[in-house]
């Protein structure tokens, strides 16, 4: 769903310049608004945008899109609301309230507000270049497998475009709205249809393999376990869902009285490191099976395992909570402040300090990622503040240097000027008598005209001198104007940051509280279950 | 600040004038603890800070560059990709008047943003009027990986206008293209 959205955005970003006429100018500023916005320099873009052109100019610029998507990635949503609002006057600004409509959208969905994203769905009137019926019923399917409409959901994807339609995508989504709307034969046999297509698409195989372990889940929970089995040998062992297969296929294998087989599949996850849900339960299972099997020796050494890999992994959720009381977390997102755009997310998650901070788990919840997201706003503004008052301290004191200089370097400018002029008239004709002998030299005339374009070159340069150096001192005091609200906003920033910094290390910490219980209930039961199979083994129970 | 007052009015005109809102709202403003105005709502209290610090960052931007760029003497160098052209740049140098003012290295995504119709601004800076050249040194990947260098030089006259220059990179011939766009 995410690449989908992320090329309709694209194709959205990069609409053809051809609305308007435009001046060559204009079109280097769209060009550069449109550059920095497909780099994700989104408050670039705004600053280019807002500063080059004027508000007449700034409306007929086909760069809407961009803009629109660099003041949702800053978080100023309600400026593209409040635009929406107003009258289109022609189709033009129809067409662009519509695209603003659709990416609002686009917006609130991603921010999981559907109704909201459904609002600005029905705003939308008539037909818009560069977002499609298919592209809307789309979204609004899956706005209401949001809110539960699952029929609804499932009837508009059905009748999407076969051709149109986002390949795959829209099969999975289809299945998953029949099978929520209580549609079950239907939606296993979409699903079926889709774990068995013929693609090299990186993320449709991603797709592929979750069909076919969702549809494994169904059939082993109904006891098909042939089905079942089928559906999770159908997915790859080198993808993202490898481990989530070798789990089901174990239970599959359990299940059809294969202990054997099973304890194959959760040995291989057994082996492996990383801790989530699912290696928590291949490490709970393999022991397990082995003790049906009568081999409660095995089965306690691995329990044993499991318990001391459990309490591991509890001590490291320990000292990343200490971590988050002790403001790295928070530190971590303001430090990554440099880093426009949604690469700091990555960036963020990638280098997680020591002790690491949990951060993809931390990352998964809507609510801290939204925080987090406000906080690096924040943090990213306040550093432009910074940078701009360093700045304006270098320009107040560049606009005094800039009037003395002009002051000093007038008289020698003047001189230049008055010898040039006095060239041209030692050169010129003294009378016209003169001027119309009929062999007249064609060097003096060429030197004449060169000597004339200099003297309209100094005169043009004089008069845009003397404008700028008027404007100078005004500049200058806006500047220092400017720069006692930005210490004024610099404080206020440093408020917000802290402010939501601490709401963020609240959330996060109840995060980590939630997984550390969690693991110490598996701990508990893999206590249990060491001491059982301990007892076995020494023969202490028959 | 202007942008700010704009949301706090048209947050005050969502406290709609019914009498039930109105007697609700008067209900809560009496029992609100006497300290209540410093307890705000820190979402919003953050997105009116954002707004005013955009505000502030775009003011000092316009003015800075009508202080350092007079168009008397601004000089601004652009860099596209023709049309119907893809192109794998693998790094720009320039030079104005003999003098080197800016050189870059590509990475992918600036390279995807310019393929896609993005045009980056090179250089922005200051020349006076009359003539000069410009002499643009371009190495891009050829298909077979090879890199491809080639320098163009560009006589340009400084007038009293803003110049803008924007450089044209194609995969084709020519590679290099340079027009002033003013």
């Amino acid at each position: 769903m995410q690449r989908l959205i992320g090329t309709v955005c694209f194709a959205l970003l990069a609409l053809p310049i051809t609305a308007q006429a435009q001046t060559a100018s204009d079109r280097l500023l769209q060009g550069e608004v449109r550059y920095e916005s497909l780099l994700g320099h989104h408050l670039d873009a705004l600053l280019v945008y807002n500063s080059a052109l004027t508000a007449s100019r700034a409306q007929s610029m086909p760069v809407e899109s961009n803009i629109t998507k660099a003041r949702l990635a800053l978080g100023l949503n309600d400026t593209v609301e409040q635009a929406l609002k107003a009258t289109p006057g022609d189709e033009d600004a129809r067409q662009s309230m519509n695209r603003r409509a659709y990416q609002l959208a686009l917006f609130y969905y991603d921010s999981r507000k559907p109704m909201q994203a459904l609002e600005m769905l029905d705003r939308i009137e008539g037909k818009t270049e560069g977002v499609s019926t298919t592209d809307t019923d789309y979204l609004r399917a899956l706005i209401y497998m949001k809110v539960g409409r699952f029929r609804d959901a499932a009837r508009i994807l059905y009748e999407l475009p076969l051709a149109q339609r986002p390949g795959g995508y829209t099969q999975y989504n289809m299945a998953m709205a029949q099978l929520l709307s209580g549609n079950e034969e239907r939606g296993r046999a979409t699903l079926a249809a889709f774990g068995e297509l013929g693609t090299s698409d990186p993320d449709l195989l991603a797709l592929r393999d979750l069909a076919n372990i969702k549809l494994g889940y169904r059939y082993l929970q109904e006891g098909s376990l042939e089905q079942a089995r089928e559906s999770f040998n159908r997915v790859r062992l080198d993808g993202p869902y490898t481990n989530q297969a070798l789990l089901g296929s174990g239970w599959t294998l359990f299940a059809m009285g294969n202990l054997e087989r099973a304890i194959v599949s959760w040995s291989v996850l057994h082996k492996k490191e990383a801790i989530n849900d699912t290696v928590i339960e291949a490490k709970m299972a393999l022991p397990f099976a082995y003790s049906k099997l009568g081999a409660h020796g095995k089965a306690a050494n691995l329990y044993a395992h499991t318990v001391e890999l459990l309490e591991s992994e509890i001590k490291a959720l320990e000292a990343a909570s200490d971590a988050v009381r002790k403001g790295e977390l928070g530190r971590a997102i303001v430090d990554s402040r440099a880093v426009q755009g949604e690469d700091w997310f990555a960036g963020l998650a990638r280098d997680d300090g020591q002790p690491p901070l949990y951060l993809p788990l931390l990352l998964e919840n809507d609510a801290l990622r939204e925080q987090a997201a406000t906080l690096h706003q924040l943090a990213q503004l306040n550093n432009r503040i910074e940078q701009g008052l360093v700045s304006i301290a270098a320009s107040i004191e560049y606009a005094k240097r800039a009037q003395k200089n002009y002051k000093a370097a007038l008289p020698e400018a003047e001189e230049e000027l008055s010898a040039v002029y006095q060239q041209i008239r030692s050169i010129l004709p003294a009378s016209p008598a003169q001027n119309d002998q009929a062999n007249k030299p064609a060097e003096p005339a060429a030197e004449i005209s060169l000597l004339k374009n200099t003297y309209d070159s100094y005169l043009a340069a004089r008069k845009a001198s003397a404008e700028y150096i008027k404007r100078v001192p005004e500049v200058g005091r806006e500047l220092s104007i400017l720069s006692k609200q930005m210490e004024r906003t610099e404080k206020a920033l440093k408020s917000a940051i802290s402010g939501t910094q601490k709401q963020l290390e609240a959330a996060a910490l109840a995060i980590l509280d939630q997984k550390r219980r969690q693991l110490k209930g598996y701990h508990q039961k893999a206590l249990f279950a060491l001491a059982e199979s301990y007892d076995f083994a020494t023969g202490k129970q028959q | 600040m202007k942008r700010t007052h704009t949301r706090f009015t048209h947050r005050l005109s969502k406290l709609v004038v019914t009498p039930i809102r109105l007697s609700l709202l008067l209900a809560v403003m009496l029992a609100a603890p006497a300290h209540s105005e410093t307890v705000g709502n820190p979402a919003a209290d953050s997105d009116a800070i954002k707004y005013e610090a955009i505000e502030l960052v775009n003011r000092l931007y316009r003015l800075e560059r009508e202080l350092l760029y007079p168009v008397h003497t601004q000089v601004s160098v652009f860099l596209s990709v023709a049309d119907n052209s893809r192109v794998q740049p693998h790094s720009v140098s320039i030079a104005i008047d003999g003098g080197k003012v800016t050189d870059h290295l590509y990475t992918q995504k600036e390279i995807d943003a310019l393929n896609t119709g993005g045009i980056q601004r090179l250089y922005t800076g200051n020349i006076p009027l009359g003539n000069h050249k410009l002499r643009v040194s371009f190495r891009q990947s050829r298909k077979d990986g090879s890199v491809q260098a080639d320098t163009v030089d560009y006589k340009f006259n400084k007038d009293e206008t803003a110049e803008n220059i924007e450089i044209i990179v194609d995969n084709r011939k020519p590679p290099i293209a340079i027009k002033s766009r003013n």
